[in-house]
């Protein structure tokens, strides 16, 4: 077991050094603007050019300005070509608002999705299951800014019910932390219930028809305790596994388009404003960040896996 | 259907909870209408902290308030704002006969805000570290004796050999290598305020006392900064300022306008979104002033150097062609349509209204008969041209409008468009080859020499990038900026404004707006007598208050 | 491992979902000779699904149209400006955009039937032939994720060895790479700069980048589950059979494995194009995806998005059309896969 951990570890360090190289090279093959000139201002003189590339270091070979970057960004020290604000301080700024969005979020859709996962089994083929099915298959195909945009429109402007956009820490005030928070953890929930109510509801039915449930069944245990307490915990395992990802994902930045429509200002938004701006240091970092959490989690859950099912580890 | 019930039981609960919260948690953001003596002001947050480094108008909005000159803009409404005035110097320099050699003197027994004493050599330290870290305003001061070579030697430390001071005397002498009256209007920017050399160091750095009316505290740099009034701030004809403290804070425009209608916020520095702006027209009328300040022009550049716009028949048929009227719309109705390539603005320094208008009235239809027929004989129809735009709210609608201009008269025509922190510095670099496309022009300081060099010259083409993007120069703007480089603008206008109609008669480029600013600001502000609209900074809080 | 860290966006490509099952299928017996007829039948009866299939049909159709309706009705183009026009709306005249910038809601009439946007051109007209745009990008960044994930699933899961090391260890790379984050990245650099390959140049305005980005990101979604089935397949006895028989590996991936695959395919092949069309959307919000003045259903919605206060029409109409194509999609290939999975049965039993 140490083994496959050990290895599991190694990958993922090897993952995520791949996973800079490309941030790194797209930025630094693709022709797309020469940061020097921005950073030098109006009607340089090409003096000014020449010095600026040497204070940034733009005139060291490409693999030396990838290491120099990598380790500005662990050494804390990255700046930003606008503002030249430090890349660290950005990101650890927006974790707070992008974390709570991440909580607020998960906790919505996995309530709702268990909720409508196990409403729908126990209904399957009935008309309250189709509309249910339905109603998950339109949640699924929206995309998020809009509904986002659409509740910032109507429940937000026009009626008032919502604040649109701000954000009020929680250490400040919960209240008004939650009531910020309400639209944007709406709008990302609907997403993930359709995607997660439909994952369980197959898992349930296929659960139910498992053997030691049909032997529950003859014990006569009630339908309801059955349901509960045998069905649902075994078929939640895959639902929680992907939790975790899609957190992950969510925590590392993955909701771009919630965070910008909702001007949320985490870190999301952080990586859609410098990917904008071609600022490629922090780009560079808020990839890592993210890549870091995704792969992370898939590491653990795959080493939660093999803790479980030993056959996994030979493989 | 039991548990469908049960569920809705929960959304509604959840939902009844929501509207609890509404009522329960009232407006917590609501600073503006308590203290007597803070305003809150929403920004778009300065390009950068550090004054050498600065460029955009927000920085240097709130910077000017921070970091005094040694000559610096008088703090005035109207053309006495553009007037320059003794700043950290006691008087307006001396300047020698052949009009190269500055003598300024700096007022005995100032302080920064940090307490330290003002000396001279602190002017030349600012120089420096402009140069050194290649600031967005370091060309201004390339004309100095001596900077060329300062940069050569890459030591920050190195000496500049035209600036000479005396700590003792308070003496500062600047040498120019030639006669340049633009010089004392980009010393009066913030880019050039003295700061103190211990605390100013050859790196970007957001914590250099200045002197003026303001200091600044910087609570988080993408999202928070504070001005307060500078204890035993005083420098005569400068302002103190009515309000003890400016909270600015960045929020999206869409926010910003919402809470200024709100008032939770006192002003702010962007337009109300476009999308709001005819609602905050209609319904605060005394809260809102639309001004074209500060002066600018809005054009497409026309690439002189790649067909078809290497004939004059071509960008005359451009010129045609072009409407204003649609532009207006496109701007919200925020464009006052011109001819001129100077803005009003420069009224008493070169602006002189060009009538008739060589290719039609400017607020009248467009011919586009007659540019079709110029296209035609021109012999280049039916060829490609590639519009270039940047993405900033509605350019991309304004260069998607001049691609239509482009097909309407004759050409083939697609849009490239950019985010506009790339735009610029890639149209002008010369390899891309942009053909046609947006650009604009907001004065620096109100010179006209800074509309015409940096846009139209044969001097901006030595930079790369340029902002010349017709990459080609008109031989009699080169001449006049020569001819007229020593000179006080106010003493030359109508040589400016012939200068002027020359570029348009060569329609060197294709000028279609003036654009009008908005200043939208709380119901508490005195809008009527302190709306702070100035000719050099767009708003000067200092003139801010509050209505009595 | 299944993620799609992208959740937010190609999520109705229930990639979850599909994978959750292509984990458990690995260890299914694979199905035998002609399903597919029997999936057919299930699929014809499948009411529900067939009625989107056939409003997603529809939905197409009318984008193809989208010529004749600009000529014959609205009478202009996706491109033409009416920004200083007028026209006449019960008896009365009308500015297509007013003085201070607010352009014409839905007419109803021929001309402008819903509005106008901020240039002065015809929604409708830029509907349609966004949503051309919009099926263009997901029917080809679609095939070319499941080309790409066909071939490299079947050659690492056949060939195995050090081919199979290499696109699993590049898979393992893309996989967790944020997807949206990715395709931004590429899709903005690539927007600024064009691509350049060689002698291939692509502008960066050309739709064939959004549609080489939306195509190759999700392809290990693809090609993971497919390598599993093929990895499966390998050790099957028609196969060993056709070994015996001295085919080459490439007959054998091809003819022989690549046949057994196609009800995967099948099944992915309609919530790819769904997934496609909703990627286009997240990347043209956020300027990465089709470039103006081209309308998709994307740029639409991302212009529109601006002009909620004087306009909400501009966001709705084309998001509204957006989210129908792809629950047409979604419902019709959900349909798809209860018809051609196995466990379809099991779905329906209680």
């Amino acid at each position: 077991m140490a083994r496959f951990v050990a290895r599991r570890l190694l990958a993922m360090v090897a993952v995520l050094f791949a996973i800079s190289v490309i941030t790194f090279t797209i930025f630094n093959v693709i022709p797309n603007g020469d940061p020097a000139y921005r950073l030098a201002g109006k009607s340089p003189t090409p003096d000014t050019i020449r010095q600026i590339r040497h204070t940034w270091g733009f005139d060291k070979p490409v693999p030396v300005q990838y290491l120099k970057t990598m380790e500005k960004i662990f050494g804390g020290s990255l700046v930003s070509y606008s503002q030249n604000l430090n890349v660290d301080d950005q990101i650890v700024q927006g974790i707070p608002r992008t974390l709570s969005l991440a909580i607020g979020a998960g906790v919505i859709w996995m309530f709702f999705a268990i909720a409508l996962g196990l409403f729908t089994a126990v209904r399957a083929g009935r008309s309250a299951d189709r509309l249910m099915t339905a109603l998950a298959m339109v949640g699924v195909s929206m995309p998020v800014f809009w509904i986002g945009a659409l509740m910032t429109y109507y429940l937000g402007f026009k009626a008032g019910l919502f604040p649109n956009g701000g954000y009020v820490p929680i250490t400040k005030n919960p209240i008004q932390w939650a009531y910020h928070l309400i639209m944007p953890w709406t709008a990302l929930s609907i997403l993930f219930i359709g995607v997660y109510s439909r994952v369980l509801r197959g898992n349930l039915l296929d659960t139910m028809s498992e053997d030691y449930v049909r032997t529950a069944r003859a014990k006569g245990i009630s339908e309801r305790r059955i349901l509960l307490r045998h069905v649902l915990r075994n078929s939640l395992i895959p639902i929680v596994t992907l939790f975790g990802l899609d957190f992950g994902a969510v925590v590392g930045g993955g909701a771009i388009l919630t965070e910008k429509v909702f001007d949320l200002q985490g870190v999301g938004q952080y990586a859609a404003e410098s990917i904008a701006q071609l600022d490629v240091p922090p780009v560079l970092a808020v990839t890592m960040f993210g890549a870091f959490f995704i792969v992370l989690l898939n590491t653990v859950v795959d080493i939660v896996y093999a803790a479980l099912d030993p056959r996994i580890r030979l493989s | 259907m039991g548990k469908v019930r049960s569920s809705l039981v929960v959304f509604g609960l959840a939902a009844a909870g929501c509207l609890g919260l509404v009522a329960c948690g009232s407006s917590s953001s609501d600073n503006s209408s308590g203290n007597k003596n803070e305003a809150k002001i929403g920004s778009v947050l300065p390009d950068s902290y550090d004054p050498v480094l600065i460029q955009t108008n927000q920085a240097n909005q709130a910077l000017q308030l921070v970091y005094t000159g040694l000559v610096t803009y008088n703090h005035a409404y109207g053309a006495a704002g553009a007037k320059l005035v003794p700043g950290v110097a006691e008087a307006m320099p001396t300047i020698s006969a052949d009009k190269k050699t500055y003598t300024f003197k700096i007022r005995p027994g100032l302080k920064y805000s940090d307490g330290e004493p003002v000396v001279a050599s602190d002017f030349e330290h600012t120089i420096k570290r402009l140069t050194y870290l290649g600031g967005p305003y370091s060309s201004f001061s390339s004309g100095i004796v001596g900077v060329p070579e300062y940069l050569k030697t890459k030591n920050p430390n190195a000496d500049i050999s035209g600036i000479t001071s005396n700590d003792k005397t308070g003496e500062i002498t600047v040498k120019l290598t030639a006669p340049d009256s633009k010089f004392l209007y980009a010393i009066a920017l913030v880019s050039s305020a003295p700061t103190p050399a211990a605390k100013s160091p050859f790196k970007s750095s957001t914590t250099i006392p200045g002197i003026g009316a303001y200091t600044i505290h910087i609570l988080n740099p993408s999202r928070e900064f504070v001005l307060t009034q500078t204890p035993g701030f005083n420098l005569p004809g400068i302002p103190k300022g009515n309000f003890n403290k400016f909270d600015v804070v960045k929020e999206s425009v869409p926010q910003m306008t919402q809470d200024v209608i709100d008032n939770k916020l006192d002003f702010m520095t962007e337009d109300p979104t476009g999308d709001l702006l005819p609602q905050v027209e209609a319904k605060y009328k005394d809260r809102f002033r639309l001004a074209p300040n500060p002066p600018n022009t809005y054009w497409f550049f026309l690439n002189q150097t790649t067909p078809p716009f290497d004939k004059l028949a071509v960008r005359q048929a451009v010129n045609y062609a072009i409407d204003s009227r649609a532009l207006k719309r496109i701007f919200g109705g925020r464009l006052q349509p011109t001819c001129n390539f100077l803005p009003p603005g420069y009224a008493g320094t070169g602006y002189k209204k060009i009538d008739p208008c060589p290719y039609g009235d400017p607020n009248g239809p467009p011919n586009i008969a007659k540019a079709k027929a110029l296209v035609a004989a021109s012999g280049d129809k039916g060829m490609t041209v590639t519009v270039w735009g940047n993405t900033k709210d509605p350019r991309p609608a304004i260069t998607e409008y001049l691609r239509s201009v482009m097909v309407a008269i004759g050409f083939k025509a697609k849009t490239k468009i950019l985010d506009q922190q790339v735009y610029f510095q890639t149209i002008g670099d010369k390899k891309t080859k942009a053909q046609a496309g947006f650009t604009d022009w907001f004065s620096d300081f109100p010179h006209p020499g800074d509309y015409f060099e940096p846009n139209l010259s044969a001097k901006a083409l030595a930079s790369s990038p340029t902002f010349n993007f017709e990459f080609k120069s008109n031989p009699v703007v080169d001449k006049g900026i020569k001819d007229l480089a020593a000179a006080d603008p106010s003493k030359v206008a109508d040589k400016w404004a012939a200068i002027d109609k020359a570029v348009i008669d060569d329609a060197d480029v294709a000028v279609y707006g003036n654009e009008l600013s908005s200043s939208f600001f709380s119901s508490r502000m005195d809008v009527a007598n302190c709306s702070g609209l100035s000719p050099v900074y767009k708003s000067d809080w200092s003139l801010f208050c509050l209505k009595k | 491992m299944a993620i799609d860290p992208a959740a937010e966006l190609p999520s109705g490509l229930d990639v979850e979902e599909i994978v959750a099952l292509a984990r458990r299928d690995g260890d299914k017996p694979i199905t035998g000779v002609a399903p597919s007829r029997l999936a057919l039948r299930r699929l014809r009866r499948n009411r529900g699904a067939l009625a989107f299939g056939a409003l997603f049909v529809l939905l197409v159709a009318m984008c193809l149209a989208a010529p004749l309706y600009a000529k014959h009705v609205a009478h202009t183009d996706a491109y033409e400006n009416h920004l200083t026009e007028t026209i006449k709306l019960h008896g009365k005249v009308t500015d297509v955009v007013s003085d201070s910038g607010v352009a014409i809601g839905p007419t109803w009439h021929g001309r402008f039937l819903l509005g106008a946007d901020e240039s002065g051109r015809d929604i409708a007209v830029r509907l349609l032939y966004g949503g051309r745009t919009s099926l263009e990008i997901g029917f080809a960044a679609a095939a070319i994720t499941i080309l790409l994930g066909i071939v490299f699933g079947i050659l690492a899961g056949y060939l195995g060895g050090w081919v199979d090391m290499v696109i699993s260890r590049v898979m393992d790379v893309i996989w967790p790479f944020p997807t949206v984050l990715l395709g931004v990245a590429l899709g903005t650099a690539l927007a600024v700069g064009g691509l350049k390959i060689g002698p291939l140049e692509v502008s960066g305005s050309s739709l064939l980048i959004p549609i080489l980005i939306i195509g190759v990101i999700p392809s290990p979604y693809m090609a993971r589950p497919l390598r599993g089935q093929v990895l499966a397949l390998r050790e099957k006895e028609f196969v060993e059979a056709a070994r015996a028989q001295g085919l080459g590996p490439l007959r054998i991936m091809f003819s022989e494995i690549l046949p057994n695959l196609s009800s995967t395919i099948i099944v992915f092949a309609p919530l790819m194009v769904a997934n496609a069309i909703l990627l286009e959307a997240g990347l043209s919000y956020l300027g990465a995806g089709v470039q103006a003045p081209t309308p998709s259903w994307g740029t639409m919605i991302s212009v529109g998005v601006d002009h909620m206060v004087t306009g909400p029409h501009q966001a709705i109409v084309p998001g509204a059309m957006l989210v129908l194509t792809v629950l047409a999609l979604n419902i019709f290939g959900d349909g798809v896969r209860d018809a051609f999975d196995p466990r379809a049965k099991v779905r329906t039993v209680k």
